[in-house]
């Protein structure tokens, strides 16, 4: 748990955190959202004590960090940065293994941890293992970034803007990552992004900055039903949001188990807006869904669409 | 990873081979100068010893190396210290006052050191050590500071962030990062250094310098030729063997760092 009180931060005068209160829990992936400026890097860099707050107080799991070694808690935080930042004198699996080497793991368990995590993050060990990080393309540097923020095994990773330089083809790939990720390992992970599709796309709870200020702490639902404030309005596309919405979620999130349609099936790891589209363009009002084996799983109408949507 | 090659650079093996061929001309000359002696009688018939002979050029080229040795070890010591002093935090606003400091040292005439450091250390080898020091130390600060300047800042910020202490950040990430600039300063100070040791002969050291002077104030040119051509090809082989630690450096370090 991650929780903010009253915090506030100010840089030559102008506030870049006001008052700042909200929590974040135990396994939630929580995206700070809003334009260049809002705070919201501050706020992550505000958890690993990379900036010291003016006031107010922030506690991981009730201990008060202001308390805490700054270098031994940075240790225990997963860090990723949109500039990737890997050593570009260190192969690949002496990146990953940066903090464990830190923290004085013995040679076995490091060279073991370092073949598990480019797995996970799918690079081939044999293949990646040795090579140096300019042999390698930005998608893959920050799949290593990555890898090396979950060495040491952290409960919590912060990543800052992680995709924010990748083109648009990767970013996705890596976001559908970092969903995968997060379900495997259950870990903390605090994201900052400018990028509300991101936000809601990922996460569980969307905190949404800006001028310093939490104006919304919300799941991406109630965000896009109930928007605080003109500002988060217009941030999730006004009237679009409900669009926003059917392009994020998946058909199985939102399929009526033992219904049934007619025609051609659709499958259940489609997003929303696919059914919406196949049921305009068909001129039928449901759809059959099956999942990856062609199994059938139920059906998704329009009025589970209108129903469920904010 | 093979070796880059550009054309128009240089290959490794034809490097190996220039400083190979450098060196061998050194060595012979050094060892074998008095077997020149009808070469440069023929040369300057006129002259009744036309070979330098008070000392070996073994010795003299012994006694040169060890001067530019003496510097260069506190030079590098002392450079680099400095250059990392002032890009710490708590040093940064000495910055400027080091930066002068060693622009002195660089500007002020090595023969002008020699001259005030004779009252204060005597005669010989030591005030050429205090002259060296004080004209090879600016090369060695610059570029450790712009070495380390010049590092990755997204690196230096994920190494912060990842809760490398500030030693470790030093020792594991920005010198050897930098050790390519750091290096080609060191390079710089020490070729310098090899060229202004000879003037050392004026205050009674013993180095290459010894032929030149004594050819210069006897009107002997053949002396003069005789240092100055072993000073040159020592300056070069040391220089070309720089250029070998570089391209090692550079292959561990990439360019983009």
């Amino acid at each position: 748990m991650i929780a903010f009180e009253n915090v506030n931060k100010s840089f030559q005068g102008r506030a870049a955190i006001a008052d700042a209160t909200f929590t974040v829990k135990s396994h939630e992936f929580c995206m700070f959202v809003g334009p260049s400026g809002a705070g919201k890097s501050t706020a992550l860099r505000l958890v690993n004590r990379l900036i010291a707050p003016d006031g107010g107080t922030i506690r991981i799991d009730d201990d008060d960090i202001a308390a805490l070694n700054p270098v031994e808690l940075r240790r225990k935080l997963g860090y990723v940065i949109q500039s990737i930042g890997l050593f570009p004198h260190w192969s690949v699996g002496d990146n990953v293994a940066t903090v464990p080497r830190l923290l004085g793991w013995p040679k076995a368990r490091i060279a073991e941890r370092i073949d598990e995590l480019l797995t996970l993050v799918e690079l081939d060990p044999a293949t990646y293992r040795d090579r140096r990080p300019h042999q390698l393309s930005g998608g893959q540097q920050q799949r290593v970034g990555l890898a090396r923020a979950l060495a040491a095994d952290p409960n919590i990773l912060l990543m800052d803007e992680p995709f924010g330089a990748l083109d648009a083809v990767t970013r996705d790939t890596l976001q559908n990552e970092m969903i995968r990720i997060h379900a495997a390992t259950g870990k903390t992970i605090l994201m900052v992004t400018h990028d509300i599709d991101e936000a809601i796309r990922l996460g569980e709870r969307i905190v949404v900055f800006e001028e310093g200020r939490v104006v919304q702490n919300a799941t991406p639902e109630e965000l896009l039903a109930n928007p605080a404030n003109d500002f988060v309005r217009a941030l999730v596309g006004g009237e679009a949001a409900s669009l926003r919405l059917l392009k994020i979620r998946r058909v199985r999130e939102w399929l009526r188990a033992g219904g049934n349609a007619d025609g051609p099936p659709i499958g259940a790891d489609e997003h929303l807006d696919t059914a919406l589209a196949r049921m305009l363009g068909s001129g039928r009002d449901a759809l059959p869904v099956v999942d990856k084996s062609g199994q059938p799983q139920g059906a998704i109408g329009l009025g589970d669409l209108i129903r469920k949507a904010p | 990873m093979s070796d880059a090659t550009i054309p128009g650079m240089a290959t490794p093996a034809r490097r190996y081979g220039t400083v190979a061929a450098a060196l061998v001309l050194l060595v012979l000359l050094v060892l074998f100068m008095p077997a020149l002696r009808p070469l440069f009688h023929a040369l300057f018939p006129a002259l009744e010893r036309p070979v330098y002979s008070r000392a070996s050029f073994l010795t003299l080229t012994l006694w040169h190396i060890g001067l530019v040795l003496a510097a260069t070890i506190p030079v590098v010591i002392a450079g680099i210290a400095a250059g990392v002093f002032v890009t710490r935090r708590s040093g940064r606003e000495f910055a400027g006052i080091l930066d002068t400091v060693t622009a002195i040292g660089q500007t002020f005439p090595p023969a002008a050191v020699l001259a005030l450091a004779v009252p204060l250390v005597g005669y010989g080898a030591q005030p050429t050590v205090v002259a060296l020091v004080a004209y090879g130390i600016l090369p060695v600060v610059d570029n450790t500071i712009a070495g380390i300047r010049g590092v990755s800042p997204a690196a230096m910020g994920a190494a912060e962030g990842m809760g490398f202490t500030p030693w470790q950040k030093l020792f594991w990430v920005e010198l050897p990062l930098a050790a390519p600039v750091i290096m080609a300063g060191v390079r710089t100070s020490v070729i310098i250094n090899i060229g202004t040791a000879a003037i050392g002969s004026t205050v009674g050291a013993l180095t290459l310098g010894s032929p030149i002077i004594e050819g210069l104030s006897g009107s002997n040119t053949a002396y003069v030729i005789q240092g100055a051509i072993v000073v040159g090809l020592l300056a070069i082989v040391t220089d070309q063997l720089f250029a070998l630690i570089d391209a090692r450096l550079r292959r561990v370090v990439p360019a983009a760092a």
